[in-house]
């Protein structure tokens, strides 16, 4: 699939009858594209997707039995709320107007119904707009990133309704979701599995744990915010590696690297602890194999109640900190501090393992398109 | 004696000619220039650009040009003079009158609603059809009555031409009395033969007429929800 100079790459992936997957990855990664190949608004060149065992790639998008709700929601601004939600529905008799009514109650939205779509606030559009979509009892939802235009207040109240909706549909009539967001927290609730995109691929497919605990890759790792180090194994020993980084000597627990073997470093912002000293300052540490990095602060960035906070120790760390960390440990711009976590919580990557990382699975999705 | 000219059987015939023969090339016009515009705002291919200005030519050439192309293909080519005698008759007859305000106004409203169809997100349409309408059906049932108001606008504004064509058609259809006699036609007749009573009826119609027109265009034109 081609779109100007954009080309959907290596995509492989399933979902469940009654199961949700984020699709996520930075602006431009392919998201809304692969989305809207899926819904059969754009077709494949190469490749196939699947719903429920049927090969649907050559099929017009009327005939997908697809649900689909895009970021802007685009609501027919010549119809009323009810006349948009009824709008896939074949016949205009009382059965429709019975449906349209249920899918209305069902999703809190029945004091529109006889509302134009102008007045609309962004969530009440998004709930409108669901309601069109899954009044047909489509087999796959497609939502492409449904709160981008809404505020962070309501969408908090949103994010709960959808959660609510979705899991009734799900376990109602097995609905798949496919759930585009670049908001990782708010993906997270949404989805039990994360596909992450980048270039117009799949970099990585899995569970949100798996993800979390352990990206496979440089570029999901980078994604997921976590602070990246390039190191070299220096040596090995009991299954602990030592590896060398920016003049600096890291412990970290591997099974599979080489002495001499280059390596990229991953440490998750929220396994760091924050000390004024070298002692271990978790209790429930002190057994462990600890790093202990000593660096100063080279940038203070308050984001509401929490600070982020970026230490040089010969390579960058960032981490989230609360303020009274901040006021406790005295830190400033310079302060000299020392960076804290265990070894078990350092991820190594080997160094060939870069962003043309490519995982398959059996598939359901199936788009693959060198353009 | 404007009186009298304003109640005359032949201006009747004339006006009531004018707004046949306008409201049948604008329907036509309408009929072939919604796709054709629909068409254009929407497709990619090779020459686009040299079609698009080459649809331009009617609107840059004069009428009488138009007119006399028109002449000369019905009655000096085998297939014009096939269709002239043997289906339509367009030479010297109402027809004519329709053909060529019907070529004149065509294009102009191509020109007028190719933007309107512009101005409409084609999302729409990729939505209706995930919602099960054909790619016909979405036209009809979206993108037709988002465009709706700029039709109608293109429709009036090329009705409006069409009530004033004067060059084509007397080219291609005579200024015959009572019978291929518009408005336009009638005040050149009136005027050869100096009845200026009857020309300056002619006009005060034809203003009325154009007046009417362009302000109701402009209520609904510029409304503001001309593609929302």
């Amino acid at each position: 699939m081609k779109l100007g100079n954009f080309a959907l790459g290596r995509i492989n992936f399933e979902v469940a009858s009654g199961e949700c997957i984020a699709l996520v990855g930075p602006n431009g990664s392919g998201k809304t594209t692969l989305l809207e190949s899926i819904a059969g608004i754009h077709q494949i060149g190469n490749g196939r997707i699947e719903i429920n065992g049927t090969d649907v790639t050559r099929l017009a998008p009327e005939n997908r039995k697809v649900g689909y709700v895009p970021y802007d929601c685009l609501l027919f601004p010549h119809l009323r709320v009810d006349q948009n939600i009824g709008f896939g529905l074949r016949n205009k008799d009382a059965e429709v107007k019975r449906q349209i009514s249920e899918m209305m109650d069902w999703l809190d939205i029945s004091r529109l119904k006889d509302r134009s779509t102008k007045g609309l606030s962004a969530g009440e559009k998004q709930k409108v707009a669901l309601a069109r979509a899954l009044v047909r009892y489509p087999d796959v939802l497609l939502l492409d990133e449904p709160f981008s235009a809404v505020d962070a207040n309501s969408r908090i109240q949103l994010v709960e309704d959808l959660q609510r909706i979705l899991s009734q549909a799900r376990s109602t009539y097995n609905l798949a979701s496919v759930y585009v967001s670049h908001d990782l927290s708010e993906a997270q609730l949404m989805a039990n599995q994360v596909a992450i995109m980048n270039s117009g691929s799949i970099e990585h497919v899995g569970s949100w744990q798996e993800t979390i605990r352990e990206p496979k890759s440089r570029f999901v790792a980078e994604f997921m915010g976590y602070n990246i180090i390039h190191g070299h194994v220096a040596s090995i020993e009991n299954g602990f590696a030592t590896i060398e980084a920016g003049g600096q000597t890291l412990c970290a627990v591997s099974t599979e690297l080489m002495p001499g073997q280059d390596t990229t470093v991953v440490v998750k912002p929220q396994s760091i602890s924050l000390s004024s000293d070298r002692g271990i300052g978790k209790k429930s540490w002190c057994h462990c194999k600890c790093n202990v990095i000593e660096g100063s602060v080279s940038v203070i960035r308050g984001k509401g109640s929490m600070a982020q906070v970026s230490i040089d120790a010969g390579f960058a760390l960032s981490l989230d900190v609360g303020l009274s960390v901040l006021e406790e440990l005295e830190l400033g711009l310079g302060s000299k501090v020392f960076a804290q976590f265990k070894a078990s919580d350092v991820t190594l990557i080997p160094a060939a393992v870069g962003s043309d990382q490519h995982i398959s699975i059996p598939c359901k999705e199936e788009a693959s398109d060198t353009g | 004696m404007l009186i009298s000219a304003l109640l005359s059987k032949e201006i009747h015939f004339a006006v009531a000619l004018t707004l046949v023969t306008a409201s049948l090339a604008t329907l036509l016009a309408l009929v072939v220039g919604i796709p054709a515009a629909y068409f254009l705002s929407r497709t990619e291919f090779p020459g686009k650009n040299a079609l698009d200005a080459l649809i331009n030519i009617p609107i840059a050439l004069p009428p009488v040009a138009l007119g006399t192309a028109l002449l000369i293909f019905f009655t000096n080519t085998s297939v014009g003079s096939f269709i002239d005698n043997s289906i339509v008759r367009f030479v010297f007859e109402v027809p004519g009158i329709i053909l060529a305000q019907f070529s004149v106004v065509s294009v102009l409203a191509v020109r007028l609603m190719k933007p309107v169809f512009d101005g409409i997100d084609p999302r729409y349409e990729k939505i209706a059809r995930t919602l099960g309408q054909s790619e016909f059906k979405s036209f009809v049932n979206v993108t037709l009555p988002l465009a709706k108001n700029g039709v109608f606008g293109a429709a009036v504004l090329a009705w409006a031409r069409a009530m004033g064509e004067f060059g084509a058609t007397v080219t291609l259809a005579g200024a015959t009395r009572f019978k291929t006699e518009t408005l336009s036609i009638a005040m050149f007749l009136k005027l050869s033969i100096a009845d200026l009573d009857s020309a300056m009826a002619i006009i005060l119609i034809l203003l009325v007429l154009t007046v009417l027109v362009l302000f109701v265009s402009r209520k609904i034109v510029y409304r503001g929800d001309m593609t929302s």
